[in-house]
């Protein structure tokens, strides 16, 4: 086993610009028109691969801003630089997070040719998503960001969306269900609108939020998987094999461990855990700099005053929340940048985000495993008791 | 029958449905009556639960894969290593447990960032 830190998963912000300003941003520099080097690219990889601190399989995000803002030469040529300083037998994999609006046949091309995970934000439809992912000039994206999804379907392209719900969207889950059917998206993902960085959610100071997204996800996963067609839904399959895993399996959570997660600004300053966190200020942790790939190696980073402090600070509210949470052993002490904007530090527990991706998500499913016990006795078993297969077989299909 | 016998009974049926097939048959589980929603903060023994179906699961998954109780293979032998786009289990550990601006799921994808 590695004794040093073990970075799983890169964040890259090629260019803090995006093309679009939706209402709950937390991005702060979404009008910086900068641009990551060929230069401070190659410095990065060329840190992250001498420290021999690159996990066996490693994910690189391409996350801005708006990552397409860049054209596709730009990504041609540092995924081939990339490649190029790859050491043999290291897995790496490219992918990344877009609105949509700017994907054409040259964009699918690229994420073909290199097997670029691809993910939209799509908030649902048009009334639901041109409420909040606005153009600069007030106007709906949504007729964009649907051209391009089809555009990813038309050449083949492998995506995923992430829907962020907002207090209009927790309503109405078939209608979603059907939307996304409708569309041929199979793979979602739903973040609520949180508070971050200088937004505050209109939602997460509802009381009765916590139900109301219980109710929502409740009634997408039985009608999504009752209707079929659906790949992957995130929230809860993404949580089954955390719940449903042998006592030998060991809970990790790359966003509270040193180095686990690697965030690079476009001029090469660098952060660690919660990726959000680079661009933010605060009275503890200045700017939540670690150093600057063109001064610094990483292990004069990881050993920098600010991570240690960081460093600290997070094992603390991972100790918090051993202590305190139920729900500890499928989430490993939660989002460092959740707590530090909700509970004003990295040293809390429990956050409201916690309740809303991890524990509704594990109580539907502790309810339903709970539920389907009984038919699953034989000797208790009614006539209908096997109906809950069946859809076992639709879904496969 | 204790709640870890229910818990092992259910599991051995479920398991060898596949993330997929799991995910749908639960999804079949009957609806509570609305009148019997409970109060979410008012929740206890969680953890006891997660613990039991743990151990159900090395348990069931040893039985099926015909190895002994303790077997270190019980792992790679577990539904969650078989490849599916699971959510992040690679090297007998989890992924990074909660980053929200990322989504999907090569097996060191879907890192639950969830922002990706």
């Amino acid at each position: 086993m590695p004794t040093g830190p073990l970075i799983e998963t890169l964040v890259l912000q090629p260019t803090p610009f995006c093309n679009i300003a939706c209402t709950y941003c937390y991005l702060p520099h979404r009008n910086d028109r900068a641009t990551m080097s060929m230069d401070t690219l190659r410095t990065t990889f060329e840190r992250v691969f001498a420290s021999g601190w690159a996990a066996p399989a490693m994910t690189v995000i391409w996350h801005a801003g708006e990552p397409l803002v860049l054209p596709p030469a730009y990504y041609r040529e540092a995924f081939d630089l990339i490649e190029r300083l790859r050491p043999a037998g290291l897995r790496l994999r490219h992918a990344v997070q877009t609105n949509g609006m700017l994907i054409d046949a040259a964009w699918c091309g690229l994420f073909k040719e290199y097997d670029v995970g691809v993910g939209v934000s799509l908030d649902g439809p048009r009334a639901l998503h041109d409420t909040h992912r606005l153009t600069r000039s007030g106007r709906g994206t949504f007729d964009r960001t649907m051209a391009g999804i089809r555009l990813l379907r038309e050449h083949g392209v492998d995506f995923h969306v992430i829907t962020v719900l907002s207090k209009d969207s927790l309503d109405d889950p078939a209608s979603l269900v059907d939307f996304y059917l409708s569309e041929g998206i199979d793979q979602v993902c739903f973040n609520v609108e949180e508070s971050e960085g200088d937004h505050r959610s209109s939602l997460f100071d509802q009381s009765d939020l916590r139900r109301r997204f219980s109710r929502f996800l409740d009634g997408f996963w039985r009608t999504a998987r009752q209707r079929g067609g659906f790949r992957f839904i995130r929230e809860i399959d993404a949580m089954l094999p955390r719940i449903l895993r042998p006592a030998e399996a060991v809970m990790a959570n790359e966003q509270v461990v040193p180095f686990g997660m690697l965030n690079v600004a476009c001029n090469g300053d660098v952060s660690s855990f919660s990726p959000e966190l680079l661009g933010l200020k605060n009275a503890a942790y200045g700017d939540f700099i670690i150093g600057n790939v063109h001064r610094d190696t990483l292990a004069a980073m990881h050993e920098s005053a600010v991570m240690r402090r960081m460093a600290q600070d997070v094992a603390q509210g991972v100790e918090e929340c051993r202590r305190t949470c139920e729900y500890f052993s499928v989430c490993g002490g939660g989002a460092p940048v959740n707590k530090l904007s909700e509970n004003g530090g990295f040293t809390s527990g429990r956050t409201r985000f916690c309740e809303l991706t991890l524990m509704v998500p594990t109580d539907l499913i502790l309810d339903a495993l709970e539920r389907l016990d009984p038919l699953v006795d034989p000797a208790r078993a009614a006539p209908s008791a096997t109906d809950w297969r069946a859809p076992c077989h639709d879904a496969a299909a | 029958m204790s709640s870890t016998r229910f818990t092992l009974r259910a599991l051995a049926a479920l398991l060898p449905l596949g993330a997929m097939g799991v995910s749908a048959a639960l999804a079949a589980a009957p609806e509570p009556p609305a009148a019997a929603e409970a109060d979410p903060a008012a929740r206890t023994g969680v953890a006891e639960r997660l613990q039991a179906i743990r151990e159900a699961v090395s348990e069931v998954t040893a039985e099926q894969a015909n190895l002994e109780p303790g077997d270190p293979n019980i792992l790679k032998a577990w539904w969650g290593n078989g490849g599916w786009r699971n959510g992040g289990w690679r090297n007998g550990g989890w992924g990074n447990g909660g980053w929200h601006n990322w989504g999907n799921g090569w097996p060191n994808w879907h890192n639950f960032w969830r922002n990706w």
